[in-house]
């Protein structure tokens, strides 16, 4: 029943679509990614298409779509190892960015799917279009570090400021560490400013009585 | 030489592909990227036509299946590898191998990598439909002194026996019996006693055949597989180590078409037994009573103690094995530069026995590197098995200790003894200061093989065993204690270090050596091993199977 | 009082201005924004998040919530499990009502696969799922009287969330961790005796929500705090992403089990509850209704549910029964492979939603073939209510953003994964 949507697009917008296709009931089409925010916005402002509902943008990051292997069970499968990697080239385009658009009203729904190559992965953005899409889109940035360019406020959502590198790319490995944040200091609200225990520039650490002799490298 | 092969164009489930003439219908199919699923067919072993699970139709005779593994392709052939009369064949031929087949997979050491399984799951999936007993027949018969036989799991495949006639061309395994007692048996009172008898284990497909070293050991998806380079002998067979942790598990070979095919020997599958047995683990100085492990920085200090006053005099000797890796001879030749030593001489595993086949004489995996470094930086190398090697020595660095076991009596006089050793042997024992090193299959590194091919190690075990380093980073070290210039702190930086220095390695980069290797054309042996005629095989593009 | 001339009579009547001009009076004290932090941890707020407040006053001039206090990897962790041992993953999304997070994430991997389960475990996915809702409607609706000063009221919805947990216990064998539908199926069926004690708890559980009903619909001192509070359109609620109770207050008469019927749904006769003001209240009225429509799915669903397997029987898929892994190598081998590989799920991408109990719960997944998943996203349903936080709280008062807050119903699980 979204066929109907991909013979609109392809009626309005012909030269903005790479390829469509349906899978297990989905239908995807991929799109340009300069024409992206035509699409949509045809898609959301079209009386017959009505799909105002923006579910989710999804981003896959197929770096290891080939090479990654099966099962889950064991410790050693979990990536595929260096010298497999290095000897296949990275695989562009690597990233896909998926729109989930649904209509309330029609109840039909696309996937809209941009492809990105790993040296260039920046969209434009589509919060003119939908509010909801800020928050989506501070989430594909903070865990896969795709740009979307026009963005209001592209920080990072989930991870704390700190946070070196973009957790859900397939070459972060599970075991990495990151460099300790320190504790950042902040007056005492309850004993206020003042020299001694508890006083503006003592780390929080300090500032509980009875703690005042206390290695702070200790763990107790 | 080769005749320019005949290729035709064949159809395999529609997708039109080029194969060449002597394909069988597995190997078209393979070319296509179908897999046909199959026991019995090894590609380069003869044809058995048992085990009936490679069947197929062909669109020149519907209906009759054909046995992929035997016919050959011809122009315009069909291939047909998914109707349901194949299907149907697949299905029927588990279930036939199942019948009789023991509900052993919580101790067989085949899972994880067992045909049985992976074919079951693929083209079965059915319950049993069997209302009887199973066969029972003798399990966990030793054939060998590596292989030991589990006759209920068998399917006769036949495998085994036609490896032992074909390839390793000692033929002591046989079929006895007939219909379902059939079994898998070695001659009365001739053990299944081959330097290649591994390798049955190896392509059997199923847990009959195990390895009597690895049983019950491991998980096999437990264990991480990294291709490196056997140190048993001068051949250079390619191998996967598996390991976990810092230990390791097992060799197995890998395919390399020049060196080694798919094979290795036995021999040299119980080589990674020296890298988790009797190492050393930590930097230590003194002998005998007085020895103390004091970590490496201190380690370097007294080793650079004892050899700062000695540079340049007579009497300063460098002991380079030939177990060492190029990057590491590169460091000791380096080292020994250095300290200006007098005498380098060449050590290493003593000669062992050759054979026509993969076995070398000489059993280390680098002689022909630490020559071809010993020409580059002039220096003269003496063997180091000659009797009264160490005469006039008052001082020794050995990089890697093997061949010292030779002349021990030497080594108790030498009062400045610095060991680079991997494992605690007598001349070990004998070292003022030892400093442990990394053996081949931990750490990377690249060696020479008698043909003059340089071959890669990737480093399996990133887990630091001790104060275990690579035997580059040891001499790179103690070079730059001694006043050198900085030491290298990446196997590539050591290898571009060597490949600075000598002429065959110019122009050559660490990391564009690729799993293959490569022939340095100015290495190539002037005298070949007598080999027996091999078996005409199908052209070099087979995979293993 | 002592007498005064009249002239200081005058003098104290008269109105004390710093600057005569009369109309100035009317002009605020001229006072700094404050800015205040709510949260992370905060008795009243659902989930960790922190809310930076700039307050005027009571006035809320801006709030921007801060996530990621609960983030505890779940895509990246789910890339490295089998796809069953996803599973335990997926209930601590909306650790609230876990079954239907159990229900979501199968029927997407289903999809993915191609295959449907059986009648029965179909019934009882539905029997489970809905008393999952109930019993996060519970908690939401008691938890707005409560955060608002009543806690009696929630602890008559306590009350009835105990029962249903007793009966999720039983049959999934946990409370919250249920880790209960399979690929092809359930893990578990009703025990003996748990459809009778279904019959007796709902009754319960009804009049339970009728003594929430008569306790807050009519309460002074809740609707005012919670009529015409938080509102917003329907249109703008969809363009924000809302789904759910929180969009179908608003008007919008959207529910997946209605538009997109899966599992049984679509035998089942119920009634979706739609507001009109898209304000707390309403919200929270929607989701009292539900309450009532989910048991009405849950009797209907008893009454149909037909006997039979609990999954399929396809051994590429579904485990074999443990008489057959013990007595015959296709058994054993079947049980080996599934748990050390994992389900071989066919390469490709689908995105599989069903209706949570904030809204559509969708499941973005990619396999490549393999026995583990290659990539799961979740589409929360609370992920874009609480990004819509900042417009809801417009032009409100401290005093309002507890009520807004919890008729959202922020689980941090689901939003932050």
């Amino acid at each position: 029943m979204a066929q109907a949507l991909i013979d609109l697009l392809k009626e309005k917008l012909p030269d903005a679509i790479v390829s469509s296709h349906t899978h297990c009931g989905d239908e995807v089409v991929v799109v340009k990614r300069e024409q992206l925010v035509d699409v949509i916005k045809l898609l959301r402002d079209e009386p017959a298409a009505d799909l105002k509902l923006l579910a989710q943008i999804a981003c896959v990051d197929l770096l290891t779509f080939a090479t990654e292997l099966t099962g889950g069970g064991s410790i050693a499968s979990q990536e595929a190892p260096a010298y497999l990697k290095a000897s296949q080239g990275p695989r562009e385009p690597r990233y896909q960015v998926a729109y989930n658009l649904a209509s309330v009203k029609k109840k039909h729904r696309l996937r809209i799917r941009v492809e990105l190559r790993s040296d260039d992965c920046k969209v434009p953005t589509i919060t003119s279009l939908y509010p909801t899409a800020d928050w989506w889109e501070r989430y594909c940035w903070d865990m896969m570090g795709i740009e979307f360019s026009g963005h209001p406020n592209l920080q990072r959502l989930l991870m704390y400021p700190e946070f070196v590198g973009h957790p859900l790319r397939k070459d972060y490995p599970i075991q990495r560490r990151q460099p300790l944040v320190h504790e950042h200091d902040f007056p005492d609200l309850v004993r206020g400013p003042g020299p001694g225990p508890g006083g503006a520039g003592v780390p929080m650490s300090q500032t509980h009585v009875g703690r005042k002799n206390v290695d702070p490298n200790t763990y107790e | 030489m080769t005749t320019p092969v005949k290729m035709v164009k064949v159809e395999v489930d529609g997708v039109a592909v080029e194969a060449d003439s002597r394909d069988n219908l597995v190997e078209a199919a393979r070319r296509a990227g179908k897999a046909i699923p199959y026991f019995c067919y090894h590609p380069r072993l003869s044809i058995a036509g048992q085990c009936r699970m490679c069947l197929v139709e062909t669109a020149d005779q519907p209906g009759r299946l054909q046995a992929g593994c035997q016919v050959k392709v011809k122009e315009g052939l069909k291939i047909l590898t998914n109707t349901p009369a194949v299907k149907e064949n697949q299905r029927g031929v588990m279930e036939f191998h199942l019948i009789n087949h023991p509900v052993d997979c919580a101790i067989c050491d085949q899972s994880g990598e067992c045909k049985l399984q992976d074919y079951y799951m693929e083209y079965d999936h059915q319950p049993s439909r069997q209302r009887t007993y199973k066969l029972q027949k003798p399990k966990r018969e030793e054939l060998g002194p590596m292989v030991v036989y589990d006759a209920e799991r068998c399917i006769m495949c036949t495998r085994c026996v036609r490896f032992m006639d074909e390839v390793a061309q000692e033929p002591q395994l046989a079929v006895v019996n007939r219909g379902d007692h059939s079994l898998i048996a070695t001659f009365p009172g001739q053990p299944l006693d081959s330097n290649y008898s591994g390798n049955t284990v190896d392509i059997c497909p199923v847990g009959a055949l195990l390895n009597t070293d690895f049983r019950f050991k491991s998980r096999v998806w437990f264990v991480e597989k990294s291709p490196t380079v056997c140190n048993g002998c001068s051949n250079g067979c390619n191998t996967y180590v598996e390991s976990r942790g810092t230990q390791l598990y097992r060799l197995l070979p890998r395919r390399n078409e020049e060196v080694n095919q798919v094979w290795m020997c036995d021999e040299g599958r119980l080589t990674y037994h020296e890298t988790n047995e009797k190492r050393v683990e930590w930097a230590r100085k003194g002998r005998g009573e007085a020895r103390e492990d004091i970590g490496p920085a201190l380690a370097l200090d007294e080793a650079r103690r004892l050899l700062a006053p000695l540079k340049g005099k007579p009497g300063l000797a460098l002991w380079i094995s030939a177990q060492c890796t190029v990057e590491e001879a590169q460091g000791a030749f380096d080292l020994g530069a250095q300290l200006g030593a007098s005498k380098y001489l060449l050590g290493g595993k003593p000669a062992g026995k050759g054979d026509e086949f993969l076995v070398r004489a000489d059993k280390n995996p680098n002689r022909r590197g630490v020559e071809m470094l010993a020409q580059a930086w002039g220096v003269k190398l003496e063997a180091g098995e000659t009797e009264g090697a160490l005469n006039g020595v008052s001082a020794l660095v050995a990089a890697r200790t093997d061949g010292l076991g030779l002349h021990l009596g030497a080594l108790e006089r030498i009062e400045a003894f610095i060991a680079i050793a991997q494992n605690e042997d007598p001349a070990a024992q004998l070292a003022q200061v030892v400093l442990p090193v990394n053996s081949l299959y931990e750490a990377g590194g690249t060696v020479v093989n008698y043909y003059g091919r340089l071959q890669r190690s990737w480093a399996a075990i990133v887990k630091p065993r001790g104060d275990a380093q690579p035997g580059w980073a040891w001499a790179g070290q103690l070079a730059e204690s001694l006043g050198g210039a900085r030491a290298v702190a990446t196997v590539q930086a050591a290898f571009a270090s060597a490949a600075a220095k000598a002429a065959p390695l110019t122009g050559l980069e660490f990391d564009a050596i690729s799993e293959e290797g490569r022939v340095l054309p100015a290495l190539l042996p002037t005298e070949f091993p007598k080999r027996a005629p091999r078996p005409e095989s199908a052209p070099a593009a087979q995979p293993q199977a | 009082m002592t007498q005064k001339t009249q002239a200081a009579q005058a003098a104290d009547t008269a109105p004390v201005a710093l600057n005569p001009d009369p109309l100035e009076l009317d002009d605020e004290l001229p006072s700094a924004f404050s800015k205040v932090k709510l949260g992370p941890s905060h008795p009243a707020t659902h989930g960790t998040v922190r809310l930076n407040m700039t307050l005027d006053g009571e006035k809320i001039v801006e709030c921007i919530p801060e996530i990621g206090f609960l983030h505890r990897g779940f895509s990246k962790s789910s890339e490295n499990a089998t796809w069953h041992q996803v599973l335990p993953y997926t209930d601590r999304l909306n650790y609230v009502s876990p079954i239907l997070n159990n229900v979501g994430y199968i029927l997407a991997v289903e999809k993915l696969i191609g295959i449907t389960d059986t009648e029965r475990s179909k019934y009882l996915r539905v029997i489970g799922g809905e008393i999952s809702r109930m019993c996060d409607h519970l908690t939401c609706v008691s938890a707005i009287g409560l955060e608002m000063g009543a806690m009696s009221a929630f602890l008559y919805g306590v009350e009835a969330r105990e029962m249903l947990w007793d009966r999720v216990a039983e049959m999934t064998g946990a409370r919250m961790t249920t880790s209960w539908t399979r690929i092809g199926g359930v893990a578990t069926d009703t025990p003996p005796g748990w459809i009778e004690r279904v019959k007796e708890t709902l009754p319960r559980v009804l009049e339970l929500t009728d003594e929430l009903d008569k306790l807050f619909s009519k309460n002074r001192i809740f609707v005012d705090r919670t009529r015409g509070i938080g509102v917003i359109g329907a249109d703008e609620a969809v363009s924000w992403g809302f789904t759910g109770p929180a969009l179908r207050a608003s008007g919008v008469d959207y529910d997946v089990r209605k538009a997109h019927p899966y599992l049984v749904y679509d035998r089942m006769e119920f009634e979706v509850p739609v507001g009109q003001r898209g304000d707390t209240f309403d919200r929270y009225l929607c989701r009292l209704e539900e309450i009532r429509q989910s048991a009405r799915i849950v009797t209907q669903a008893i009454e149909q549910m037909p006997p039979g397997p609990i999954i399929i029987d396809d051994w590429r898929y579904a485990l074999p029964p443990k008489k057959d892994v013990f007595t015959s190598i296709e058994g054993v081998m079947a049980h080996f492979k599934l748990i050390m590989e994992g389900i071989h799920v066919p390469a490709g991408e689908v995105y599989g939603f069903t209706e949570g109990s904030n809204g559509e719960l969708g499941f973005h997944i990619v396999s490549n073939g393999a026995g583990k998943p290659y990539m799961i996203q979740v589409r929360a349903p609370g992920f874009p209510i609480v990004g819509a936080l900042p417009r809801l709280l417009q032009g409100h008062s401290l005093g309002d953003l507890i009520p807004i807050f919890d008729s959202i119903n922020m689980i941090g699980g689901e939003v932050e994964q």
